[in-house]
């Protein structure tokens, strides 16, 4: 089903709220038609990066693109390279003002063209930013739909399931009450309700069917793209395997992509084709599902997988979990890490060192 | 392993606008010490209901139809809740799913975790010294009696080289009394000694570590509690020798990093540290002496310790302790433990007769006389209560609790008889409705709700069963009356003194509450306890939250840990740490944990035994291998096979439909409208507990002999091909 075309694209995502980095240099892509998992600890940022995109918050710096169009832009980047070129611009002046001879001066005039220019490309850079973030197109941005963790939570309980299924063709602009009829019972049976239920309030579902209304409000926009923010979690087991089986279906019903969020890592697997690993912001491993639980090698990913429970007693007697201290395994204070690519499709977050190790331990 | 706890029977109903909800529907299952059974299954089935009658906890309209919960020989259902502080919380304590409800927002984290240990270690102070000074003196007495009457010879079988008087005995429980708390004295100074010398060795490591990685941190935060704690550990028996030159070092401790932080290298600061940790571990490596027999020799010897190795010491004191002391205290302990237990074993026979008997008037056919029935179990009650062996230091749980069982099935009966009339009357009225519209050819939409809360044959049943199992129970302990030792029985009440003494000795001031609490939140993973001793509950993360709440279950000390999805609401790795973290407890003190999830991999990691709960009742149970490597239930089948593990390819098998209304439970096995392998004669009667095997039980009727062949479903047969595989591999 996955094929090359590129759906999603984010670059050098960074989500800051004040000092805190939520999300910190992410970069990935996703292929129309396929899952990608998103899995990590909680507070490591999955959360943030996938309001990021839906453009819940506006995002600090990088930039996001949907079917080739930007959607969403921040500046910090553009900004901070345009104060780091100033300060450097003041250094070169003091020291030119202090040597006093004329190559210095002429070595500060080159410099100052040379910056004035750079600052003016930046400017340009940011303004197109500002522009395209403020002025995306709306329709594009509503072919991106999100699943919410807590059905019970997320389903306005004084509003009736037709009304809120619905609520998202009315804002924008559907009017006729018979279309909209439709549309709501063709995507209630879709999700596996049935008609009588439009007429009735959330409370009356049970955990299972309110995460389906949660479905069915989302694929009615017609969506190319579900942001599933641990769709599962609150549920119960038996009634966890519906609602993946109902996810898979309409995957390949409707051909949807879906950026699949979940700290469940055997539900994960399952799920998904490709896996994106975060830990404190940063994506530190990116794979596809298969060859990362085969060859993880990025030590926080080692550390992820060797805590998964299985349903097994005697494996679980034995299983050894490793733990993960970013402080004694990296040595970061020669080098700093770059998302490098290891192996076709297999990218680690690592220094040139730690790459070479990486390697070897492939081979 | 001794049972810590049983359910036995348990029944739990709630009163609701549309009837009477069945949530608990005859459940039966023990715990052991040291164990962790895990009860799973989909919520409403009827686990949490369970977990809290075991805590007192159950919402105002629940109502208990029969049952008993018996812990510390203490039937929990009936009794009085001033009772039920003394163990809630400090005995039996919980976990729950939501860390953010079970903190309180407005109160700092410190507080919380300090403000029980603070309370309850002056209750247990005094609940410790009254347990020692009334088994003490009821040891006295008894042996002064056995002597009088028994006499030495006749009981034990040997002659005594001397006969004491009374006035000997009482002294000597005296004696025994004041060096036994010379003894705790002694042991306490030690144990704080030798705890603050592993705390500064672990503290020295990190600060070491720290160092070695050129992490930039400000160790002086560090170094102040090094120095704190090593300044604690001078003991003769853990720091003597090398007293003078740990003081040395810690002295310059401060000013080497000072200079260090100038420096900015930390090599001096480094070797300092590594000096001290040198004579702390030399310190940890000495022999412990007996601090017990230590007591002794320095309460009543005249002479002065002798200066002898540790070994030859401990060797010393035994002998000079048995001498002087102990052999004649465990003789006399003896003749009066045997004593009692015979005593009240003559006691016993003749309590056993009498509920024979007594079975006739219970067990009677129609509506039982409320005055008979009061006299005969008046009667009872009185001959069981003197039956009742004192001097025992593992409560008979079932005698204890006969009392408080018996009138409350009697209570239950005759309360059940008044009430019943008026529902009778209303329940009459709506079957005469209900016949009309079938009769006119109606198919009515409701039911007509049964007119019993409490069903009168099932009460008469509780209290027959009542005493039935006090008989048996009589029985049993009478056949095993010759093969008991009573020689180890004294050793161990020797022992059950102790420990009660060191914990009267034992107080929790705030500033040890303060340290306890800063370690118990080092040890869920909390990192800088010391910063965050003074937060709030709102700035901690989901994570954090939970480790704070298993920090407070465990600051009391449980002996049961009941844990309701403690790991739901958190990520692998979080919930593998706090699930090592409580298997870890686990081990090390030796607690019972009830474990309540529906997720089957923790489970796998938890548990020793498993409980299926579906619709109120144990549907399948047995060892965890039981369980995962050959389920018999198809409930149990459907479970595993709609989670997926890591080698799941295929398409999930969910369960179809929503679990039955608990207001009209089904008349035969509930799970059967949702399962693909229900046999007719699921519909129709419910299925009894089939053997599998020795430790495995299920409910299901396709274990009966005539029950056609079924294979699981292959989902759940490929992954326990697949895990047998694996398991070879190891």
């Amino acid at each position: 089903m996955t094929n090359n075309e590129t759906l999603l694209k984010v670059e050098n995502l960074c989500q800051y709220f004040k000092i805190n980095k939520a999300v910190d240099d992410v970069s990935f892509e996703i292929k129309k038609g396929e899952v990608f998992g998103l899995v990590g600890e909680s507070g490591c940022g999955k959360t943030t990066t996938g309001r990021s995109i839906i453009r819940l918050y506006d995002i600090t710096s990088g930039s996001v693109y949907f079917k080739g169009q930007r959607i969403a832009a921040g500046t910090l980047s553009y900004k901070k390279a345009i104060s780091e070129a100033r300060a450097e611009l003041n250094t070169v002046r003091k020291e030119c003002k202090a040597a006093g001879t004329p190559e210095a001066a002429e070595r500060l005039a080159a410099k100052t063209a040379e910056t004035k220019a750079f600052i003016a490309e930046q400017q340009n850079e940011l303004k197109k930013a500002v522009h395209d973030h403020k002025h995306c197109d709306k329709d594009l941005v509503t072919k991106i739909q999100m699943i919410f963790q807590d059905p019970i939570a997320s389903l306005d309980p004084r509003m009736t399931v037709r009304d809120i299924i619905a609520e998202g063709l009315i804002i924008n602009g559907i009017k006729d009450k018979k279309v909209i009829d439709e549309k709501v019972f063709k995507i209630l049976e879709k999700v596996g309700l049935v008609k009588e239920h439009a007429s009735r309030y959330p409370h009356e579902f049970s955990g299972g069917q309110k995460q389906r209304i949660g479905v069915a409000r989302a694929i009615i926009m017609e969506p190319e793209l579900i942001i599933a923010d641990e769709p599962v979690s609150a549920l119960d087991v038996s009634i966890q395997a519906q609602v993946i089986n109902l996810l898979n279906d309409l995957r390949e019903e409707l051909g949807l992509t879906i950026l699949f969020i979940a700290h469940d890592l055997s539900v994960v697997k399952y799920f998904s084709d490709r896996i994106g690993v975060m830990y404190f912001g940063k994506l530190v491993e990116l794979a596809d599902s298969d060859e990362l639980f085969k060859n993880p090698m990025h030590p926080y990913t080692r550390s992820l997988l060797s805590a998964i429970p299985l349903p097994d007693p005697e494996y679980e007697k034995h299983r050894q979990r490793i733990v993960y201290n970013p402080l004694a395994e990296h040595d970061y204070s020669q080098e700093q890490p770059t998302l490098r690519e290891i192996k076709p499709g297999h990218f680690v977050h690592c220094n040139s060192a730690e790459f070479e190790k990486y390697l070897k331990e492939l081979k | 392993m001794s049972k810590k706890l049983e359910v036995k029977n348990l029944r739990i109903s709630f009163k609701t606008a549309n009837g009477k909800v069945q949530a608990v529907r005859n459940i039966n299952f023990d715990l052991h010490k040291g164990e962790t059974l895990a009860i799973v299954g989909e919520s409403g089935s009827g686990k949490s209901v369970t977990s809290k009658s075991i805590l007192g906890i159950l919402a105002g309209n629940a109502i208990i139809e029969s049952g008993e919960i018996i812990y510390d020989g203490k039937d929990l259902l009936k009794i009085t809740e001033d009772e039920f502080y003394r163990i809630r919380g400090d005995k039996i304590a919980m976990i729950f799913q939501d860390p953010m409800s079970s903190l309180n927002p407005i109160m700092r984290i410190g507080k919380q975790l300090t403000e029980a240990m603070i309370l309850k270690g002056k209750a247990r102070q005094k609940a410790s010294r009254l347990a020692f000074n009334t088994t003490l003196k009821l040891l006295n007495e008894t042996m002064i009696k056995a002597i009088a009457e028994g006499g030495y010879a006749q009981i034990i079988g040997q002659a005594s080289p001397t006969v004491k008087t009374a006035d000997e005995l009482s002294r000597m429980c005296k004696t025994f009394d004041t060096f036994e708390f010379k003894h705790v004295e002694l042991e306490q100074a030690y144990n704080v000694a030798a705890e603050s010398s592993e705390e500064a060795i672990a503290a020295i490591k990190d600060v070491l570590f720290l160092i070695e990685k050129n992490a930039f941190t400000d160790h002086r935060e560090k170094i102040k509690e090094i120095i704190s704690l090593a300044s604690k550990t001078y003991n003769k028996y853990v720091v003597s020798e090398d007293a003078e030159q740990l003081k040395a070092l810690l002295a310059s401790l401060k000013s080497t990093l000072a200079a260090d932080i100038k420096a900015k290298d930390f090599s001096n600061t480094a070797n300092v540290l590594d000096d001290i940790q040198q004579i702390l571990e030399a310190a940890k490596a000495k022999d412990v002496p007996n601090f017990f027999r230590m007591g002794y020799y320095l309460k009543y010897a005249s002479s002065e310790l002798p200066n002898m190795p540790v070994a030859e010491l401990n060797e010393f004191l035994l002998k000079y302790l048995d001498e002087h002391f102990m052999i004649e205290f465990l003789k006399n302990a003896e003749v009066a433990l045997k004593y009692s237990a015979l005593e009240c074993a003559n006691k016993k026979a003749v309590v056993v007769d009498e509920l024979r008997k007594s079975l006739d008037v219970f067990g009677a056919h129609g509506v039982l006389n409320k005055s008979t029935v009061t006299v005969c179990a008046n009667e009872l009650i009185k001959n069981v209560e003197s039956s009742i062996d004192r001097l025992e230091i593992n409560k008979d749980s079932v005698a204890y609790t006969f009392k408080s069982s018996l009138l409350y099935a009697i209570d239950n009966y005759f309360n059940a008889i008044p009430r019943n009339r008026a529902a009778q009357r209303a329940h009459d009225k709506q079957q005469a409705k209900y016949d009309r519209l079938v009769a006119r050819g109606k198919k009515p939409d409701w039911k007509v709700i049964p007119a019993a809360l409490i069903d009168l044959e099932d009460a008469k049943k509780d209290i027959v069963s009542v005493v039935e199992r006090l008989m048996v129970h009589y029985t049993s302990i009478l056949e095993k009356m010759q093969s008991r030792n009573f020689a180890d029985e004294a050793v161990a009440l020797v022992d059950f003194f102790k420990r009660n003494a060191s914990e009267t000795v034992y107080k929790v001031t705030k500033s040890m509450a303060k340290h306890k609490a800063i370690k118990l939140m080092e040890e869920v993973g909390i990192s800088e306890p010391r910063k965050r001793f003074k937060q709030y509950p709102f700035e901690f993360s989901g994570g954090m939250r939970q480790r704070i709440v298993i920090a407070v279950a465990l600051a009391a000390n449980p002996d049961i840990l009941i844990c309701d999805e403690p790991t739901t609401a958190l990520d692998v790795t979080i919930q593998a740490q706090i699930l090592e973290l409580i298997n870890e407890i686990k081990r090390e003190r030796q607690l019972s944990i009830i474990f309540i999830t529906h997720d089957l991999g923790v489970v796998a990691n938890m548990a020793d035994r498993i409980a299926v709960m579906y619709a109120g009742k144990i549907v399948e149970y047995g060892t965890a291998e039981d369980i995962f490597y050959s389920p018999a239930h198809p409930y149990t089948w459907a479970l595993l096979s709609s989670m997926p593990d890591l080698d799941t390819n295929e398409r999930l098998e969910a369960i179809p439909g929503t679990p039955p209304n608990m207001i009209y439970p089904p008349h035969g096995d509930a799970f059967a409208d949702r399962n693909k392998y229900a046999l007719e004669i699921d519909f129709e009667l419910q299925p009894p507990m089939f053997k599998v095997t020795d430790t495995h039980y299920a409910a299901t009727w396709l274990l009966h002999e005539n029950a056609p062949k079924v294979d699981p479903p292959k989902i759940v047969v490929d992954r326990i091909e697949r895990m047998r595989n694996r398991g070879g591999e190891q």
